[in-house]
């Protein structure tokens, strides 16, 4: 003890760290031991060696006996009694402060929570089928010069021989659906009542294997029988009442017997594949005539269960199959069931969003709403944090610790929030009805657990963001100058509240931005010429009664002034889906595959659509040769120089061209235009019937319609659409996404006007002095306005620069979706500048107001 | 004597009893020296601060601040003391050992 060894000073940072955990009563003994551990270890080794163990023994003492409990003095209850009580006195005594803070974090929540439903209700699409994760749908690339088509059908032929040859499939099921007959049944069992119009579906009997559907009534698989049909619950109820209809028989089309097989639950709305009724496939090939053999050719809508997960190598499967050679510009393609409502778009041959880009633009529009109100919450909390100087400064001359300042302020931001949040809550339960009616959907208010654990991870993860900051601000006074009544710095760094209103207002711009883009699309493709006038067209579906009459039917029709032309065809003429590339003419490379859509038509259509005639006439009809009218672009394709009386080969048959007329739209102008053309057909290999009428007078003309309609065909009720709401219907996801994205930025401005407004609020109370100062010396009103705005100015310009970036990528992004796009309209990038600064002017000059109107007497003297 | 039982674990009653031999002079490294050197076993130095302080949770010892000393960086030692709680938790322990031992038949103890 008494010899003087020499001493070696172990690792500083070793020992600071043991005092950061270390409880006071053991930091002392066991630096001590550390210590002559370490002049041992010195002895004997080297510094490096020693210096590691002594870290390693340092850090050994993280133990029980060893750590601080700062807490276990603070009675948390009492703490938290305490917090609540002040914060009850804190809403009291600033109630209007309080709602502006809490309805601004309520309108952010409210986005969040009615985005996470939309999208909860887009993403839930057949996720209540068992086997959804080996469901795919059986899609066709079609290759052409022209680029590839992607059509929702796979051909008979094809998926037969792949059901037969490949081991990994497990069911295939075809389905006939989305035409207009037969699967918009008329159903009728009382000669005396009206029909009842439902649409369903024709498929294989493997399909209730496949699918997951609820059979309430009847055989798991009623389908077994050809002669069978199973009706919905809706439906039965409908027709039969309380009875159980199971094992009745029906008369489909009022004359096909079948037995009513089964009843199941109504399919919920969050299936792709919707029908009232299903009825098996030789159903509807007796209905329509045909014979089985007949139909290999043809495609189906066809779904695959699969026994393995890759469904690559199935895909490859089949397109290796002999069979598939037959069909050598066609290829299958294996979509996803989880994928079909969400991926519907297609290009070049694979699926490329759609509904999920809006998915993805929503829930970047709810998360941008959430940080606005954020920066809101956080803006007004640390700009009126000079009010709570007092409190603060009394609370820590207490023995309050930053810690517990901390704590408390959290508490109170997550007060704010939760108030928020049930606020939210509401606001969005009593807005989903609207927003439903506004967007066509039917989206439930049903909170799952799922929805509860997004909330609460939404409620701590806002509190925690919104709460930090201004807690950190809150618990750093000095509050011996608090109390003492000198200057202190109140509420954080200026910048950071103006980087705060920047980024509101840039993201409220980008909203702006994208909302206009959106809109000016969605009014583009509805306003795009389509090449005739869609007003005062009928679109009628025809019983067989009025096709074997059609001449007489015509004839009663337009008899009548109202109405102006009828006439009929196989196609849909506003979304044609039919494509074909066996046209052909002299001099056509074979080599070269060309796309047509061809419409089959009576003469009297192409009166009715008014369609251009450019060169030759409509179709004669006292000719009984095959006639054809081309569109400008289809005789651009196959570039004949003198077409009219020339012929061409249509589906192998001999066609002679009759006319020239101008390019219409038979299609959603999503995919590029396809040359349509027009070949005569009698009235009896027609379909659908349009009929034009006097547009002044649409109810009488309707009416009239219906009147000759029934003179027709006494056991069917009239089945008849308007062409314009029809057209419209093409771009329901596009006026969704519009509409959603304007209640958006309306929230987006009101929450930004808030922030605004808090900011300019706090600038124009902490300058009181420097306003009745510059007063004082002669300043007048508008230089003050002019003080005060400057400012802001500054910050509507910056947001301004970082918005229009952001937003130009968005909207080019999202355009390059449309084959028939607008430019992006840089107009709108300076109009949201002009607006913003205007706006936030207006605001400031408001706050100003209040300043100029005060006497500069009153704020100096209080000194 | 049997009425009041005293559970020790292993590593408590070695300390203990360091304790009570080094009467008065008992602190961290000195505990875990003695250790090394009495029955040759390595001991961590916060392995003993965490008995020690069970030890005195126990009441079986108690501590007090000592002097300090150059060799420590002029800290003070936390200096143990085996309290009369302590002696008698050692001699319980020590006696049912020794009685437990003593029952062992000697054949056994022979042939080991």
């Amino acid at each position: 003890m008494s010899e003087l060894k020499p001493t070696f000073t172990p690792p500083k940072s070793a020992d600071r760290f043991l005092s950061f955990f270390c409880k006071e009563e053991w930091i002392e003994p066991i630096k001590g031991d550390l210590f002559e551990q370490y002049q041992l270890d010195r002895r004997e080794h080297g510094r490096f060696r020693s210096s590691c163990h002594y870290w390693i023994n340092t850090i050994n003492f993280i133990r029980p006996f060893a750590l601080k409990r700062n807490a276990t003095t603070i009675n948390h209850i009492a703490m938290l009694r305490n917090i609540l009580k002040t914060f009850r006195r804190q809403l009291i005594r600033k109630p209007l402060h309080h709602l502006i803070n809490i309805f601004g974090l309520a309108f952010g929540l409210m986005v969040v929570f009615l985005a996470m439903l939309w999208i909860n209700y887009h993403q839930s699409f057949d996720q209540f089928h068992s086997k959804k994760d080996q469901i795919y749908k059986v899609m066709t690339n079609r290759f052409s010069n022209s680029g590839t088509q992607t059509s929702s059908g796979a051909i008979l032929e094809v998926t037969e021989h792949a059901e037969q040859n490949i081991a990994d499939i497990e069911h295939v099921t075809r389905i006939i659906a989305n035409w207009r007959w037969p699967s918009e049944q008329c159903f009728k069992i009382d000669e005396n009542k009206p029909c009842i119009y439902s649409k369903g579906m024709f498929a294989d009997s493997s399909f209730f294997k496949v699918f997951d559907i609820e059979i309430l009534s009847g055989p798991k698989n009623p389908l077994i029988n050809p002669k069978s049909i199973a009706l919905s619950e809706s439906v039965a109820r409908k027709l039969y009442g309380d009875i159980n209809p199971v094992g009745m028989e029906y008369l489909v089309d009022n004359h096909f017997k079948v037995t009513i097989s089964a009843v199941y639950r109504d399919i919920p709305p969050t299936s792709s594949l919707q029908f009232e009724f299903i009825a098996p496939l030789e159903l509807a090939y007796s209905l329509w005539g045909q014979k089985v053999e007949n139909m290999k050719s043809y495609s189906f809508i066809t779904y695959m269960s699969l026994k393995s997960k890759d469904h690559a190598s199935v895909q490859n499967q089949i397109n290796g199959l002999p069979i598939a050679d037959k069909y050598e510009n066609l290829s299958v393609i294996l979509h996803p069931l989880n994928e079909v409502h969400l991926y519907n778009n297609f290009k070049n041959g694979k699926a490329t969003g759609g509904l999920a880009t809006y998915v993805q633009i929503i829930g970047l529009f709810a998360i941008f709403i959430l940080a606005m109100s954020m920066a809101n919450f956080i803006n007004l909390t640390t700009a009126q944090s000079s009010l709570r100087g007092k409190e603060i400064g009394v609370r820590k001359v207490n023995g309050a610790s930053k810690a517990s300042l901390h704590f408390q302020f959290l508490i109170e931001t997550f007060l704010n929030v939760t108030i928020a949040s049930v606020l939210a809550l509401a606001l969005a339960y009593a807005l989903l009805p609207y927003l439903n009616l506004l967007i066509g959907e039917e989206i439930q208010f049903a909170p799952d657990t799922n929805f509860v654990l997004k909330l609460i991870a939404i409620i701590t993860s806002t509190t925690l963001l919104s709460g930090i900051y201004p807690a950190l601000i809150l618990s750093r006074f000095n509050p011996v100058r608090v109390l003492k009544n000198l200057p202190f710095k109140a509420g954080g760094k200026r910048n950071i509240r103006r980087w705060l209103t920047i980024t509101q207002i840039s993201i409220s711009g980008v909203i702006i931005l994208l909302t206009s883009v959106f809109y000016l699309q969605l009014d583009y493709m509805q306003n795009l010429s389509t090449g005739y006038d869609r007003k005062g067209i009928l679109v009628m579906e025809p019983t067989f009664n009025h096709i074997r009459k059609y001449k007489a039917f015509t004839e009663e029709l337009k008899s009548n002034p109202l109405i102006r032309e009828v006439g009929a065809c196989n196609a849909n003429m506003i979304d044609a889906d039919f494509i074909t590339d066996q046209v052909s003419w002299n001099g056509k490379d074979q080599s070269e595959q060309v796309q047509f859509k061809p419409i089959g038509a009576e003469n009297g259509l192409l009166s009715v659509f008014e369609l251009d005639i450019l060169e030759g006439t409509y179709f004669n009809t006292s000719d009984t040769s095959n006639q054809i009218v081309l569109t400008e672009s289809a005789l651009a394709k196959i570039g004949l120089k003198q077409p009219v009386g020339q012929h061409i080969q249509v589906f192998g048959e001999r066609c002679r061209i009759v006319g020239v007329i101008r390019d219409f739209n038979s299609q959603s102008l999503h995919e590029s235009l396809i040359p349509t053309i027009i070949y005569q057909v009698k009235p009896e290999n027609t379909g659908t019937f349009y009929i034009r009428y006097d547009n002044n007078r649409p109810v009488e003309s309707i009416a009239f319609i219906e009147d000759v309609y029934d003179k027709f065909e006494p056991f069917f009720n009239m089945k008849s659409k308007i062409l314009d709401e029809e057209y419209a219907k093409l771009y329901q996801q596009e006026k969704v996404i519009s509409s959603l994205s304007i209640f958006a930025m309306i929230i987006a401005m009101i929450i930004a006007t808030i922030g605004i407004l808090g900011l300019s609020t706090f600038n124009t109370i902490r300058r009181f002095k420097e306003i009745g100062l510059r007063k004082i010396f002669g300043a007048s009103g508008s230089q003050i306005i002019h003080t005060l705005s400057k400012e802001f100015i500054w910050i509507a310009l910056i947001a301004n620069l970082i918005a229009w970036p952001l937003s130009f990528w968005i909207m080019d992004y999202w355009l390059s979706g449309f084959a028939y796009r607008i430019s992006v309209p840089y107009q709108i990038f300076p109009v949201n500048l002009l607006l913003t600064a205007s706006v936030i002017f207006l605001l400031v000059a408001i706050q100003s107001l209040r300043v100029i109107n005060l006497n500069p007497t009153e704020v100096i003297r209080n000194e | 004597m049997k009425n009041k039982s005293y559970q020790l674990g292993e590593l408590e009653e070695l300390v203990l009893m360091i304790v009570a031999i080094l009467n008065e002079e008992a602190y961290g490294v000195k505990v875990m020296d003695e250790i090394q050197h009495q029955i040759g076993r390595k001991v961590n130095i916060s392995a003993v601060h965490t008995v020690l302080d069970r030890l005195e949770k126990k009441d079986f010892v108690s501590s007090y601040m000592g002097g300090a000393s150059a060799e420590r960086g002029g800290r003070r030692k936390r200096l143990f003391r085996i309290t009369a709680e302590g002696s008698r938790a050692i001699t319980y322990v020590h006696e049912t050992r020794n009685e437990l031992y003593r029952q062992i038949p000697k054949t056994i103890l022979g042939y080991v």
